[in-house]
């Protein structure tokens, strides 16, 4: 488990901020409370995304808590220089291990693999828009994460199909407002990411 | 000289090799004289063979603490990358980094230690180097079991322990160890776990052996290169350790 953690003092007030891989066993029940008020993705070492400061929740945390927290802080700090990344595999396989927990199906593995070993600064923001995706969308209906090959232009896509038993009237609308979210920090990416659908029945 | 711990385990060879990336890595000390010129006169030296160029950009948290405040920065580094003609084999070289990436399929140690050797010296020839801040060699593997279902127990010595009174069916798991060697000075960071599988009838693995010298500046740029072959020996010892005969049956040894 990795816990980092902010903490600042303000007019006495004590404001935390935390980022957990894991929850704790042990402190299980406050730990959740933060998660359930401070959106924080953390993919082993990487942070994605992270709230501002002043929409933190006033907590008062046992000082046993923070004792741990502080302790985990301060070993992630002595490994952390032994944790900087410079391999194209863990990350790969850390993004299609996280892509489970939004239930996001991926029927050919080893092509999306190899797209995303040539296109390796895609895994940074892919687990956060198959979040929005399954957020927008709900657990019925299938994500699927695929490769598209245009047979025409011999072009490539990393793609995620979004497939229903029964298609919603407005599916392509909410398929532009996903897109509209993530779209601007697609640009200068080198590969490519399609979210879209085919009308076809999941699979 | 060095402390080295030889092994005498020679390495073996498979025929379906679970390698999927290699990576050497040399980091320099911060007091290592560097510019921005460091890339391109390395380039000089191994454009014969890393001929294509390319950029990647790494995000890196780091912690620091002062005070009463404990803060978490995320920091970017752009590495310059030259990769050979298959684009299977790479150089990435940041800010006092460098590193010798090596996807699969895997040569060899044979084929992989001279682009090792050829870029520390390319990288000896153009920056002053006394001492390493940190060497390492890991090797990450992929393994692929033709089961729905697999008895850990049967393929792996390097497994999670459930007592009895725990559920026996694992959803997902990653198991991370630390062994010191060579008085402390080296470490070898292991971690295994399960990911996606190559399709709904396999299981796979990720096994992750990366060998690093976690006391910086305890070993001299002369020493890096025996530094780095010790370290092969001692993966690969720890590899088998982590191995039933079953798994090395799958991984089909060569005569």
């Amino acid at each position: 488990m990795a816990i980092v953690t902010s903490g600042y003092e303000l007019e006495d007030v004590k404001y935390r901020s935390l980022s957990i891989h894991e929850t704790d066993k042990i402190y299980g029940e406050e730990v959740q409370d933060y998660l359930n008020h401070i959106e924080i993705l953390w993919n082993d070492w990487t942070l994605l995304r992270m709230q501002k400061i002043s929409t933190l929740a006033r907590y008062n945390i046992p000082d046993l808590l923070y004792s741990y927290l502080i302790g985990w802080s301060r070993y992630y700090s002595q490994e952390s220089r032994s944790r900087e990344r410079f391999d194209l595999t863990s990350q790969i396989e850390e993004v299609l291990s996280h892509l489970q927990e939004y239930w996001i199906t991926i029927p050919k593995p080893t092509e999306v693999r190899y797209y995303l070993i040539r296109y390796p600064d895609l895994c940074n923001i892919l687990p956060h828009i198959c979040k929005i995706a399954r957020d927008q969308f709900g657990i019925q209906t299938q994500l699927s994460l695929e490769i598209y090959s245009d047979p025409e232009i011999e072009d490539e896509y990393l793609t995620l199909y979004i497939r229903q038993q029964d298609y919603d009237q407005d599916i392509l609308d909410k398929i532009e407002d996903i897109r509209a979210q993530y779209e601007a920090i697609l640009s200068g990416k080198s590969g490519w990411f399609l979210l879209t659908t085919d009308f076809r029945p999941p699979k | 000289m060095i402390m080295l711990e030889r092994t005498t385990v020679m390495g073996k060879k498979y025929i379906n090799d679970p390698i999927v990336e290699a990576v050497s890595e040399f980091r320099l000390p911060k007091d290592c004289s560097w510019d921005l010129t460091v890339p391109g006169l390395i380039y000089e030296k191994i454009g014969d063979i890393f001929y294509n160029k390319e950029q990647r950009i790494t995000q890196n948290v780091e912690i620091t603490q002062s005070d009463k405040v404990i803060q978490q920065q995320v920091t970017s580094q752009e590495l310059a990358q030259f990769l050979n003609d298959n684009k299977k084999i790479f150089v990435q070289v940041g800010t006092r980094l460098i590193t010798i990436n090596c996807l699969a399929p895997y040569p060899s140690w044979e084929k992989y230690m001279p682009h090792i050797i050829n870029v520390f010296k390319a990288l000896n020839e153009t920056v002053k180097i006394d001492k390493l801040e940190r060497i390492g060699l890991r090797y990450i593997n992929k393994i692929n079991i033709n089961m729905k279902s697999v008895d850990l127990d049967h393929f792996f010595e390097f497994r999670p322990f459930l007592g009895e009174k725990l559920p026996q069916n694992l959803a997902n798991f990653r198991l991370e160890t630390v062994f010191r060697y060579c008085d402390q000075r080296d470490s070898c960071r292991v971690v295994m776990a399960n990911t996606v599988a190559e399709d709904l009838e396999s299981t796979s693995f990720i096994l992750d052996l990366d060998y690093f010298l976690s006391k910086p500046r305890t070993v001299n740029s002369d020493d890096a290169i025996d530094w780095v072959e010790n370290a092969h020996g001692k993966v690969e010892t720890i590899f088998e350790g982590c191995l039933t005969q079953p798994l090395r049956d799958i991984f089909q040894e060569e005569n």
